[in-house]
């Protein structure tokens, strides 16, 4: 009989998801390789970790995107496991590619489910294909005229999206047909820049929209469920910033019609692993729209697990290996409210510009229904490489009101010197009357005036 | 300003040959704090070298990783991977497998005592079957070899310890 989990695993990921999935491996009794940039030697991971091994200097570039470093280190130090984390590599079809080539088993989906949800244009089709609502929108876009057309029938403003960005990368708002042409142009360029294909595609643009997800987990032999949803709504520039479960303020046919659509999806694929379909709830309409599916594991999964009881990264391993989904019901019981607030060393008052350097003080409050993923203490050096995230202040509570209120209390307790954080400006978010209410939406940061807005087109 | 680690190992060399247990350097912005002693277990060596200043009493040092109670420790510890003075090391330019030779059984590129030229191939470092070499930096004699053939080195690991006047 198989084991349960793999013996050992390479953590193929830096900062607090590497902590984050070396917990999970201990937990379960997996040893874990953390592999580690000259950067990251002292990190927190490459301590807790079975072993460390440094595999390049500090840029990414040449480190932790290295897909044949990865699989060379966990061939020579006896992984039969990977974990790729979120960002870097994780959704990059090459690295789930590399493992079964070399008899690793990659904890994610396969490399041609990763391929084809990665490209947001093949992605809408395979919701279409479920029978799942997607946003008004377009193919490929040819030409300016085309796209005059398409938003002319649309109406303005309208979204031009990369085919092969995704998480709010890539992604502009055309207010009037007068910007179109050149706002297509700048966004293929960037397009073609960031991610090498330019293709671009229009879609409609709701402007009081939350942004609601599904977690979900598929053995890879035909069974999925579902772990309920987070409204992920407070974001900057795109980019996430609180997040919670469950998403408040759904009506309970909308919320079930949500989970069943988001099922389609990942059952028409077989899914492996641990997944999230993406939605745009339109407020007004009371409508859910399509947006993407991140095919690994989220930032924000934290929440999903206070409220539901079930570590996804445990669930993951064993998934991994065959061990399929036992124990977990096909209808997950959610209990109470549970928040998440990213902390990033990052200054609010420059423009939200990062803050590297040594961590000379922190201290972080320790209650009940309190959690903090962090790969920092007193003494670590925040290098100016990665990304800024430093901490994940996790609440959970009875009710929304409750954890709104430990989450304030537990930012309020934080103490971090020697670098700067956006930990007040976290703390102005919670006391937004709008988010109280929950009538708040994607775009509430940037009317706060907190930020400046979204490049305008 | 970025500290490498040879300006570290520079400038314990240089509190080494001194008797003073604490020396304060301020210099363009540059705050240096150096104790030994006593004084090296209150401020550790992650916070010798600071760039910009620090508040004593905003220091936790309870919760800051003690590199040991040999207050000796924070030095030894830099010195311990560092080359012999006079001498210099050869570093895996990547993380991978190191080989002595070029293939299984034959003769391996150097062994101890042999007298290289700056370029000359020391070994190879295999990563995913692509093979790099790691040559000799400066011209002199093989003092030491620290890395068993076949193993697995780290990114930046000292390799070869090379005698420029051996």
């Amino acid at each position: 009989m198989a084991s349960l989990y793999p013996a050992r695993v390479l953590v193929a990921n830096r900062g607090e998801i590497a902590v984050r999935i070396i917990r999970a491996c201990i937990a379960c009794g997996v040893e874990a390789v953390a592999v580690v940039s000259e950067a990251d030697r002292a990190s927190m991971a490459a301590r807790l970790a079975t072993r460390s091994v440094c595999i390049g200097p500090a840029p990414a570039q040449s480190s932790y995107l290295r897909p044949e470093l990865l699989i060379h280190a966990a061939l020579t130090t006896g992984c039969d496991a990977l974990h790729p984390g979120y960002g870097f590599l994780s959704e990059q079809p090459v690295l789930p590619e590399l493992c079964a080539q070399n008899g690793i088993a990659f904890i994610g989906p396969s490399s041609e489910v990763i391929a084809r949800l990665g490209n947001k244009l093949e992605a809408r089709r395979i919701a279409e294909e479920a029978g799942v609502p997607v946003l008004p929108g377009s193919t490929r876009i040819d030409d300016a005229a085309m796209a005059a057309q398409l938003a002319g029938e649309m109406g303005y403003p309208v979204l031009v999206k990369a085919a092969a960005g995704g998480g709010g990368r890539g992604m502009k708002v055309i207010e009037a047909q007068s910007h179109l042409a050149s706002v297509l142009h700048t966004t293929a360029s960037e397009a073609r820049g960031a991610f090498g294909d330019p293709t671009l595609y229009l879609e409609r643009f709701i402007a009081d929209a939350r942004h609601v997800e599904v977690q979900v987990l598929g053995d890879g032999k035909g069974r999925v469920l579902h772990l309920a949803d987070r409204d992920c709504s407070l974001q900057r520039r795109y980019q996430k910033v609180v997040e919670e479960a469950p998403a408040a303020k759904i009506p309970p046919d909308v919320r079930n019609r949500m989970h069943q659509a988001a099922l389609r999806i990942v059952r028409a694929l077989d899914y492996e692993s641990a997944g999230t379909v993406e939605f745009l709830y339109d407020k007004a309409e009371d409508a859910f729209y399509f947006l993407e599916v991140n095919t690994r594991l989220q930032v924000e999964h934290p929440v999903t697990e206070m409220v539901t009881g079930i570590d996804i990264v445990a669930a993951q391993l064993r998934i991994a290996v065959g061990g399929g989904l036992p124990d977990l019901p096909d209808r997950p019981e959610v209990r109470g409210h549970a928040i998440e607030a990213r902390v990033a060393a990052e200054s609010p008052a420059n423009g939200f510009q990062p803050s590297p350097g040594r961590i000379t003080r922190w201290d972080m409050p320790r209650t009940d229904g309190l959690r903090i993923d962090t790969h920092c203490e007193a003494g670590t050096l925040i290098p100016p490489y990665y990304d800024s995230l430093i901490a994940k202040v996790i609440v959970h509570a009875p009710d929304r009101a409750a954890a709104i209120d430990r989450l304030r209390r537990g930012l309020e307790a934080m103490a971090i010197d020697g670098i700067r954080t956006n930990r007040t400006f976290l703390l102005r978010l919670l006391d937004d009357p709008d988010f109280a209410a929950m009538t708040h939406n994607t775009r509430s940061i940037d009317r706060m005036g907190a930020a400046p807005a979204p490049e305008p087109a | 300003m970025e500290l490498t680690r040879g300006d570290v190992d520079q400038i314990l060399q240089l509190i080494d040959r001194v008797e003073f247990d604490v020396i304060d350097i301020e210099w363009k912005g540059l705050k240096l704090h150096l104790s030994r002693g006593q004084a090296a277990v209150r401020a550790p060596a992650q916070d010798a070298v600071t760039a910009g200043p620090v508040a004593k009493d905003e220091r936790h040092e309870a919760t800051l990783p003690v590199t040991g109670e040999d207050p000796a420790a924070p030095q030894a510890q830099i010195t311990d991977t560092a080359v012999p003075e006079g001498c210099a090391g050869v570093s895996a330019p990547t993380m991978g497998t190191f080989y002595r030779a070029p293939e299984p059984g034959s003769d391996p590129f150097v062994t101890e005592g042999a007298t290289v030229q700056a370029g000359d191939t020391l070994g190879t470092i295999e990563v995913m079957k692509v093979f790099s070499a790691v040559t000799a930096g400066t011209a002199g004699t093989i003092r030491e070899i620290r890395v068993e053939d076949g193993a697995l080195v780290e990114y930046g690991q000292l390799l070869f310890v090379v005698d420029p006047d051996g």
